[in-house]
């Protein structure tokens, strides 16, 4: 039996490490989630950049590793996966016991890992899943005839139906390094001739030479170059219609509970710097994080029963040579389509991308891709450019959606020829067979993804609102009124001075309103621009205190304030050419610090994160630049 | 015997044995079945392919099924 591991202070960590390895599409991850259910938390492999989700399962601690079609390849997924078994490896990855999950209804395939698994040694288990689908297939594996060639104990399950699960769980206590003789590593005639011993050996009744019909039948429509992306725009519109319309209510029902909880607390704390941290900074962040956790739950929830079904393989299969042109992998299809509901939820469903320079360059080009945030703020500007002519309007909300996507193609393809140079991987892509989507698995993960989402992004986001919180509050303005020229009073009287004004926030956006000058821009809209980069759409309830006082933009007369405001030297604040300007910049920029904290850890480090925000501020400014220069032309400024 | 073609030439649901799997994608594509002596068969051809083989159906770039060298089984 494996010893349990040794901690690095000498005391014995009573739990047996199991490290659950397999090829990708074997159940693994179903497996995972029959043994640990909820009792499991997604975190970084020490040392390296992916994520693996680790759970307790009696005195077992098992870690869901990375799928790899085999050790000796170069895709950092086997990389992971050679560095958590190596003799020499890390206390903090170390595993005690290999338990490799096979395809009963392919065990040819799963053989070849098989072998490389066992020359290393390490004690093993095997687990021979979907033994319910070979059966339905019409063939059986006899796992002890398979535990007599492998020299290791081998267990019959089901993960879908969790049966066996026990026995397995037993068997890890008889792990111990294969006694079987293996043919060489490297040994490709030799490897195939063992393995076909073994198929032969172990399956009283061999499988039907042919595929199943029921997958044949539907890839003729899912897989049809015509065909098969009408059906992928119908099952992609059904995807985010659910979101959109079921994710609206919890996301209302968060909005009237942090209200509530606010007020509550507005109206208990004493007035002064807490209550306002509290209610503005700590209620407000939380508020403004916790109201995408609908979306993102919902989201990876259709994502999981869609991936469990099979399409998923399919979808990225019919959107490959779309994608392929701007070196992009047809697995991108997923996220650039989720970040048209919001950023965060489509960088965290990048992962779905095996290679890690496609995965970031989709990462890095996905939030060009207009999210719901910024919604408000085109009604504002478009509402300005084209108040009577609704079908204008109209086009150029179109336009702002296919200005993000032709920006997000090019970046990728420009990153692709540059920083993350070559071309998308050729597409090499399992179809596995179809089959009715499991809703436990669906549910466990969209708990862990949501979990996640609130326990790493959460603590980010919150300190960081809390840090604009801060800029946007304090220093407080003097008492007495100080002629401080703002927006739509006019200049002879003297005003009261506007708090954001005179806060860090205000004189922030003074000091940089020299920058936003070539777009046309004044200092009370250098100021939306700058708090907006905490989140979009703070844009519209920064101008609507700037210059109405009040931070209520539902109401259609601060909103038409703001419209008709006035610079400090008397003339329209939004001028056509400006209000294009604006609406071009808030289209490409990167102004949502959420994302960025989300970039950072997905992508494995803030030099993502800073390039993404250098890059799309950098294109948003030029753009936004040649805009009001041409505007100004066409129409005046 | 019949002459070695590539996988891409052979047409569609010819079956074949794989004489060889060239190129910078083979480790991956023998990992995944599509070894030396493995019988493969082209289901779907165009930018994007599937091929079967050991009960199993892959979508390939169509590059790569020019990547694999092929008998057809008469």
């Amino acid at each position: 039996m494996p010893s349990p591991s040794v901690s690095p202070a000498g005391g014995h960590r009573h739990r047996t490490r199991v490290a659950l390895v397999g090829q990708p599409n074997v159940g693994k991850t179903t497996l995972f989630n029959a043994l640990c259910g909820m009792r499991s938390q997604t975190s970084n492999i020490p040392g390296t950049t992916f994520e693996a989700t680790s759970g307790r399962c009696g005195d077992l601690a098992v870690i869901d590793l990375p799928g790899t079609w085999s050790l000796g390849l170069e895709q950092p997924e086997a990389q992971v996966v050679r560095q958590c078994l190596e003799e020499s490896a890390d206390e903090s990855i170390r595993q005690d016991v290999v338990m490799l999950v096979l395809d009963a209804s392919k065990l040819h395939r799963g053989l070849h890992l098989a072998i490389e698994l066992l020359a290393t040694g390490r004690p093993m288990v095997i687990a021979l899943n979907m033994v319910d689908v070979a059966q339905r297939r019409g063939f059986e594996v006899d796992p002890d005839r398979l535990s007599m060639w492998l020299g290791c104990p081998v267990v019959a399950v089901s993960a879908r139906q969790r049966t066996g699960l026990d026995r397995l769980q037993s068997a890890v206590a008889n792990a111990a390094p294969s006694t079987a003789s293996l043919p060489p590593i490297g040994d490709a005639a030799a490897s195939d001739a063992w393995v076909d011993g073994v198929v032969q050996e172990s399956m009283p009744s061999q499988p039907p030479g042919e595929t199943d019909r029921l997958s044949v039948r539907l890839d003729k429509a899912c897989t049809h170059p015509i065909l098969g992306v009408a059906l992928f725009l119908l099952v992609m519109a059904g995807l985010f219609w659910t979101i959109f319309e079921f994710a609206a209510i919890p996301m209302d029902l968060i909005d009237v509970i942090f209200g509530h909880v606010g007020g509550w607390l507005e109206a208990t704390l004493p007035d002064g710097a807490i209550r306002s941290l509290v209610v503005d900074g700590i209620v407000g962040g939380l508020a403004g994080t916790l109201v995408f956790l609908p979306q993102i739950v919902l989201l990876f929830f259709l994502i999981s029963l869609l991936e469990d079904t099979g399409y998923l393989a399919r979808a990225a299969f019919v959107m490959d040579r779309v994608l392929r042109r701007f070196g992009l992998p047809g697995q991108a299809f997923v996220p650039m389509l989720s970040a048209h509901a919001c950023a965060i939820p489509a960088i965290m469903s990048a992962r779905l991308v095996p290679d890690r320079k496609d995965r970031l360059a989709v990462m890095l080009v996905a939030p060009f891709l207009s999210c719901s945030a910024r919604l408000p703020v085109y009604v504002l500007l478009i509402g300005v450019l084209f108040a009577e002519r609704p079908l204008l309007a109209g086009l150029v909300f179109a336009a702002a959606y296919a200005l993000g996507i032709v920006a997000a193609l090019l970046s990728a393809a420009l990153a692709r020829g540059t920083i993350l140079k070559g071309t998308a991987r050729p597409m090499v892509l399992e179809l596995p067979s179809y089959q009715w989507p499991s809703i436990r698995t669906a549910v466990l993960t969209c708990w862990d993804r949501g979990w996640l989402f609130l326990r790493k992004a959460g603590t980010v986001i919150l300190a960081m609102v809390i840090v604009l919180w801060w800029l946007s509050s304090y220093p407080k303005p003097p008492d007495t009124p100080v002629a401080v020229a703002t927006s739509v009073e006019t200049s002879h009287q003297p005003a009261e001075v506007n708090p954001m004004a005179f806060s860090f926030a205000g004189r922030i956006g003074r000091t940089v309103q020299p920058v936003f000058e070539p777009l046309g821009w004044d200092w009370q809209l250098s100021v939306g621009v700058m708090t907006s980069f905490a989140a979009r759409e703070v844009f519209v309830s920064t101008m609507a205190v700037l210059i109405a006082g009040s931070d209520d933009v539902d109401d259609d007369e601060i909103i038409h304030r703001i419209q008709t405001a006035q610079r400090d030297d008397g003339t329209p604040l939004f001028t056509p050419a400006t209000a294009a300007s604006l609406l071009v910049f808030f289209v490409l920029a990167m102004q949502c610090l959420p994302t960025l904290a989300v970039t950072a850890r997905e992508a494995g480090g803030w030099k993502w994160a800073g390039l993404q925000f250098i890059w799309m501020s950098g294109v948003a400014w030029i753009a936004a630049w040649i805009t009001f220069i041409i505007v100004s032309a066409t129409m005046g400024a | 015997m019949s002459p070695s073609t590539t996988l891409d030439a052979l047409g569609l649901d010819r079956p074949a044995t794989i004489t060889q799997t060239c190129g910078s994608e083979a480790p991956l594509l023998r990992a995944m079945g599509l070894r030396e002596g493995a019988s493969v068969t082209l289901r779907q051809s165009g930018a994007s392919c599937i091929v079967e083989t050991c009960q199993t159906r892959v979508g390939l770039s169509a590059e790569l099924t020019r990547s694999l060298n092929v008998t057809p089984i008469d």
